[in-house]
């Protein structure tokens, strides 16, 4: 089956609806969406009432649990004082705008979502979490030592893991055989983001996880996964930061990608 | 959050209509579909591909996973009344559907430092076949919620709707589970012919020590009975099929 996954869309609304129309011409079977609706851009609650009105299975991002809770913290690691200074301006503008029906929407999303396959006799467990499966706010990067990416995921009794949070997509093959030389390979898989991504390709992204009859643990290549890059309107989305009292910055950062 | 959970729609597409039009209004968060998309009428192709248009997020059945041993006839097209021709009737592309659908799905909740998970099965954490019966000694759901560390579980299969609350706490420290079988969407058998799904709402405070806050409610939605039964009545399927639709049996 064919799985499509989003995340980090981060109150751009524009970046949402050209989502929203490109995934409808992959003919996929089921939709996730990985959290962090809303922070960083003036449309939290359309972005939200747009994904309820879908149904959509979702789960909490560390955003959406600082802003479900009216916190003045949205567990980001921000280095400089200027992005702590803009980070405060972010939080606070969106737990004013932010209404009490999304409010607890996010108050009461999920943590993780898990599916359990069965495919020929073996099982096959994926898990859906926003930044590990240890801790919401957790970056995992790419360049995570092998070995503890691999704890990780035996911790999590993961075959394959998907997440966000760092708004940058990679997927990682990882080889987890057993002592006994059974082979076991795992996959780590950063889904990027819809409304602000990190790796200097402006357009949004998302993935699609592709899961056949064949998908085994003891077979390295038995899954795919396509990342997909779209066009959307990020003029409007940077100038709509700019028209608000959210820092210019945010603005660069969509035009730029970074 | 309101979550809506359907099952057994059983290829009656009129039934599955008349519960999408009522989700419409009803607007639940997100909707989970526990299984047995297909058997006894003769819509799968068009309820797996309204399924699919929705994104509703599924788990298999053991109807659904009856059509990796029964294929569609090579041969003459067969003229007896036969229960298989339901699973010869599926589609190449909604076989493969069919056959890749996971078994579980888990909802984590960490909503008051707590976990409280949710676990969505077809028939019993144990085995896609098991009927958990309201019947069942309570004992027995004790075991298998703890087995499966289940806070909320949630299954299908009988067509018989219930809501149960058992408490595994010990020395007077509260921990309950919930129990919900959903019903069915296209064939119950409570003796209420309406189709058949459940909406759960979980509460902001919701963790194992509060009993209420997580509401289970059951939704009958009325359809056109007549034209799922005689649709089996016109097809090879056996006539029964049609007086369990009428009688809800």
């Amino acid at each position: 089956m064919r799985i499509a996954l989003f995340s980090d869309i981060h109150a751009n609304l524009p970046a949402l609806e050209a989502f929203f129309e490109d995934v409808e011409t992959r003919d996929t079977d089921a939709i996730y969406c990985l959290g962090d609706l809303v922070g960083y851009n003036i449309w939290p609650n359309e972005v939200i009432d747009q994904i309820r009105k879908r149904s959509i299975p979702t789960i909490a991002g560390n955003y959406d649990f600082g802003i479900g809770r009216s916190s003045d913290d949205c567990g980001c690691a921000y280095k400089t004082d200027d992005e702590k200074k803009n980070g405060k301006v972010s939080i606070a503008f969106t737990n004013e705008i932010v209404r009490d029906a999304q409010r607890a929407y996010l108050r009461t999303l999920p943590a993780h979502i898990r599916l359990d396959f069965q495919l020929n006799d073996k099982p096959l467990s994926v898990l859906l979490v926003h930044g590990s499966p240890r801790r919401i706010n957790e970056y995992l990067f790419e360049d995570r030592d092998e070995k503890s990416m691999l704890r990780i995921m035996e911790q999590a009794s993961a075959d394959v893991i998907l997440f966000g949070h760092t708004h940058k997509p990679y997927h990682r093959t990882l080889d987890s055989t057993q002592a006994d030389g059974t082979d076991h390979f795992r996959h780590a898989i950063n889904i990027g983001s819809v409304g602000k991504p990190k790796d200097g390709d402006p357009r949004g992204g998302y993935v699609i996880l592709d899961i056949n009859a064949d998908t085994s643990i003891s077979s390295r290549e038995s899954i795919t996964v396509e990342f997909i890059r779209f066009d959307y309107d990020v003029q409007k989305a940077a100038k709509a930061v700019e028209d608000s009292i959210l820092p210019d910055a945010y603005a660069e950062s969509l035009r730029l990608a970074k | 959050m309101k979550i809506a959970l359907l099952s057994d729609i059983h290829a009656n597409l009129p039934a599955f209509e008349a519960v999408l039009e009522d989700l419409e209004k009803q607007q639940p968060d997100a909707v989970y579909c526990l299984g047995d998309l297909i058997g006894y009428n003769v819509w799968p192709n068009q309820v797996i591909g309204l399924v699919r248009k929705y994104g509703i997020a599924t788990i298999a059945g053991n109807h659904d996973l009856k059509v990796s041993k029964i294929l569609p006839s090579a041969g003459e097209c067969s003229k007896e009344e036969n229960s298989e021709y339901a699973y010869k009737l599926v589609g190449s592309k909604e076989r493969d559907y069919l056959l890749t659908l996971p078994r579980h799905l888990r909802l984590e909740f960490q909503l008051n430092d707590q976990q409280l998970n949710m676990l969505l099965v077809h028939g019993s954490p144990r085995s896609i076949n098991e009927y958990l019966l309201q019947e069942l000694p309570e004992q027995y759901m004790l075991e298998l919620v703890k087995e499966f560390e289940a806070d909320i579980l949630c299954f299908g299969h009988s067509h018989k709707p219930y809501h149960l609350v058992i408490n595994s706490g010990e020395n007077g420290i509260d921990h309950f589970h919930h129990l919900v079988n959903t019903g069915s969407v296209g064939k119950p058998k409570d003796g209420d012919a309406r189709a058949c799904y459940v909406l759960i709402t979980i509460d902001q405070t919701a963790g194992i020590k509060i009993q209420d806050a997580v509401q289970v409610e059951f939704v009958r939605v009325k359809y056109d009975v007549e034209k799922a039964a005689q649709a089996v009545e016109l097809s090879l399927l056996p006539n029964a099929f049609a007086d369990n639709l009428r009688k809800a049996y």
